[in-house]
């Protein structure tokens, strides 16, 4: 029966997706909950996923992976020890569970547990696009009334954005460079206005998607010439942009090795870089001009204790809307053409409908 | 072993629509497999459920006090229906029986238990309550496979299987008239506060089988209260005033106030000789310590705020017992034996029906006093 199922949509390898009507989870910890998933959004990772079969990790015919890490649902069912959720809840789920006894997690930083479990990253990890999944009950966080929960997809990659700009330590009145208007950079620009930065400005080669920021951020926008050389595209930035001295933090969504080198030319004295943006495995970097100006070069990776926290505050206040950010719907068994929509670079964040109920009466 | 249990068990699952709770205010009604019943199990088909302020409370809070859903569930409990199957070690039932279903099945093995005090059972499981994980489904489904042991048998002379459903509040009532061990030799002036239909039933039992000479109900509905003295349901009828000023200085003085209305009104300058509390409303609580004579007794069925205050140096410097009620234990048999001789009175109480399909018109209709054609709400029941 309808409530018995679990429908899933795996990849087995790429462009190698099935549905399959995997086994409920059942709950086992006394902490645990049973989610009802309401969509899942893509992310470039999924993407990635779908034209290479994985990132770092791969799926195979043998190991297969239930896709998808940024979802909203419905709470269905709680463990006995669970008192934070109750079922019919509203929630943004945090796709991440870390062991929470190494080092790491004890000194709080969970999001580099060695042993960290990251829903749809093989082997074994399955995601979180299938009827129900599974979470300990303080990876669920309860939204607002006044936020959709088509909306709260966009709470996972917020709090990436979040994440970033704690790491970078802006201060208000500081200036913000954010290299990349993709998804999170979009939001790391309006996170970095959220947390009081008297200027921002963004970043990337496609026009189009900057004429979306200039609307949906309220910032100057810079596009780099790529014909010509980081070192230059930097002074030329700080020309137009009237900044003599530079920025005091830039946040780099791209990961194209060109754009943090750029970043990192355009940084004022004792400025602070954060690499948020994932690309090639290594890059080259302008060590000696990072020295002269002691250039602070941080790492973010996911998000840590609080970053959900501060993203649903940020949303609940009205300070930041995501919902122009959503530019498609599917439904569940069309999942692969949200995946291609977002390959193709169309659109900012697509996303897929969880499975529906059958109306069998 | 009959043809007719034979085939029934040979039967194997069917497909039953039930009515599930996912959350606060979501409820739905789908279709669910329901197996063959269990050796010592009838398969009942539910005709008649009554809706109950527990259900109701679950309904529109996911929980009831302390207690929150955990998974979905379906509600309902005070029910009766038809045996439509009987399991292959049960013998003093067959197909066709009509039965009103206790829905507490208790361990039968613990020193309370074994006392007859099986509602205090601490591995109690009650349908459609959310006290014990994994919750054990109530009774909103259209076919039930229960304990034979915790089936009654109605009484031909039942008119009507919602009269079988009533019950399970009557049985409370019946409760509240045990705990409080009054007779009828007692000759007792009896108060019930709250006119809902467990004071109505309560009030109903007091005379019935606690042999009152007198029983007074009060309300702050005149429109309860009406219903209750022309139903017959009570000799007498108070309507109470609905809210009071609080006064720092003196709380309890509204609570005073109420009871020496009461027993002006009644009559009762003595006080009265049991109060039945139906309400669990605090104000109705210290009203009735107020309300109660030297050495009388005060029963509480109704289940309000878990903490409360009142007047305990009024109750204990008089002798003033102050009794709990909790469900039943049984009391079925009596309750079906009323019900048999007097359902013309008791099934008054069932003021609206409503198919199992419309189960949350059903639940938003009990929620209101009054329908919205200005009728009063006692019990609705919801049918197959």
């Amino acid at each position: 029966m309808a409530r018995d199922t679990n429908l899933s949509c795996l990849l087995y390898g790429p462009g190698k997706v099935r549905f399959v009507d995997r086994q409920v989870p059942s709950i086992e910890d006394p902490h645990d909950i049973l989610i009802r998933i309401s969509y899942v959004g893509v992310c470039g990772s999924d993407a990635h996923f779908w034209t290479h079969g994985g990132v770092m990790r791969k799926v195979s015919e043998e190991e297969p992976l239930v896709m998808g890490h940024e979802a909203s649902g419905i709470v269905h069912s709680v463990g006995p020890a669970v008192t934070s959720v109750v079922p019919g809840d509203r929630v943004a789920v945090e796709p991440g569970f870390p062991c929470r006894r190494c080092k790491q997690c004890k000194a709080g930083r969970y999001n580099i547990c060695p042993d960290m479990k990251f829903a749809a990253d093989p082997p074994g990890n399955h995601g979180t696009l299938a009827r129900f999944f599974r979470i300990p009950e303080d990876f669920a966080y309860k939204i607002p009334d006044s936020l959709s929960l088509q909306e709260a997809v966009l709470v996972e990659p917020l709090s990436v954005a979040v994440h970033g700009v704690r790491t970078a330590m802006l201060a208000p009145g500081q200036s913000v460079l954010v290299q990349g208007s993709g998804t999170i950079g979009l939001l790391a620009a309006t996170t970095a206005k959220a947390f009081g930065a008297r200027a921002v400005f963004i970043a990337d080669i496609n026009n189009a998607k900057l004429d979306f920021a200039k609307t949906f951020v309220g910032c100057d926008t810079f596009v780099p010439d790529l014909t010509s050389t980081p070192y230059e595209e930097a002074a030329r930035f700080k020309k137009e942009m009237d900044l003599e001295d530079g920025v005091d933090v830039i946040l780099e969504c791209t990961g194209v090795e060109s754009s943090v080198q750029t970043g990192l030319y355009a940084s004022a004295a004792g400025g602070v870089l954060v690499q948020i943006g994932l690309g090639k495995a290594d890059l080259t970097l302008p060590i000696l001009a990072m020295c002269e100006k002691e250039t602070v070069l941080k790492t973010a990776w996911r998000y840590a204790p609080g970053d959900y926290e501060v993203a649903l505050e940020l949303l609940k206040s009205g300070k930041i809307s995501v919902k122009p950010l959503i530019s498609s719907t599917v439904s569940f068994e069309n999942a692969p053409e949200a995946w291609e929509k977002t390959r193709k670079g169309e659109g900012i964040k697509n996303i897929i409908e969880g499975v529906q109920d059958e109306h069998d009466v | 072993m009959t043809q007719t249990q034979t085939e029934t068990i040979a039967a194997g699952a069917s497909e039953v629509v039930a009515a599930v709770l996912y959350g606060k205010k979501d409820m739905r009604i789908e279709t669910k497999v329901i197996q063959p019943p269990a050796s010592n199990e009838l398969q009942v088909v539910v005709s008649e459920t009554g809706i109950c302020g527990s259900d109701l409370h679950y309904y529109h809070h996911g929980r009831n006090g302390d207690f929150a859903l955990r998974h979905p569930l379906s509600l309902g409990h005070e029910s009766a229906g038809v045996v439509t199957a009987v399991g292959s070690a049960v013998s003093d039932f067959k197909v066709g029986d009509r039965v009103a279903l206790e829905v507490g099945i208790p361990c039968s093995e613990c020193k309370r238990c074994k006392k007859g005090r099986y509602n205090l059972c601490p591995a109690m499981r009650f349908r459609s309550s959310c006290k014990t994980a994994p919750h054990f489904d109530g009774t909103l489904v259209q076919k039930v496979n229960h304990p034979a042991k915790w089936c009654h048998k109605v009484p031909a002379a039942v008119k009507d299987l919602s009269l079988a459903a009533l019950v399970e509040p009557l049985a409370v009532s019946l409760q509240g008239i045990k705990r409080s061990e009054m007779t009828p030799e007692d000759e007792a002036t009896v108060l019930v506060l709250g006119a809902g239909a467990v004071g109505l039933l309560t009030a109903f039992a007091a005379k019935k089988r606690g042999g009152a000479k007198e029983v007074v109900i009060a309300d702050i509905s005149a429109q309860r209260v009406s219903f209750a003295v022309e139903n017959g349901f009570a000799d007498q009828g108070i309507v109470l005033s609905g809210s009071k000023p609080a006064d720092v200085d003196n709380p309890l003085a509204p609570a005073i106030t109420s009871a020496n209305y009461l027993k002006e009104k009644a009559g009762a300058d003595d006080g009265f000789d049991v109060v039945f509390e139906c309400t669990g409303v605090q104000i109705c609580v210290q009203t009735s310590v107020f309300a109660a004579g030297a050495g009388a007794k005060v029963v509480l069925i109704g289940m309000g705020t878990p903490i409360q205050t009142f007047a305990i140096g009024s109750a204990a410097t008089r002798e003033v017992d102050i009794i709990g009620v909790f469900r039943y234990a049984g009391n079925y048999p009596d309750a079906l034996a009323i019900v048999a001789e007097d359902g013309d009175t008791v099934g008054k109480l069932v003021t609206h029906r409503m198919k199992l399909q419309d189960a949350v018109d059903a639940f938003e209709i009990a929620s209101t006093p009054v329908d919205k054609d200005g009728n009063l709400v006692l019990k609705v029941m919801i049918t197959e």
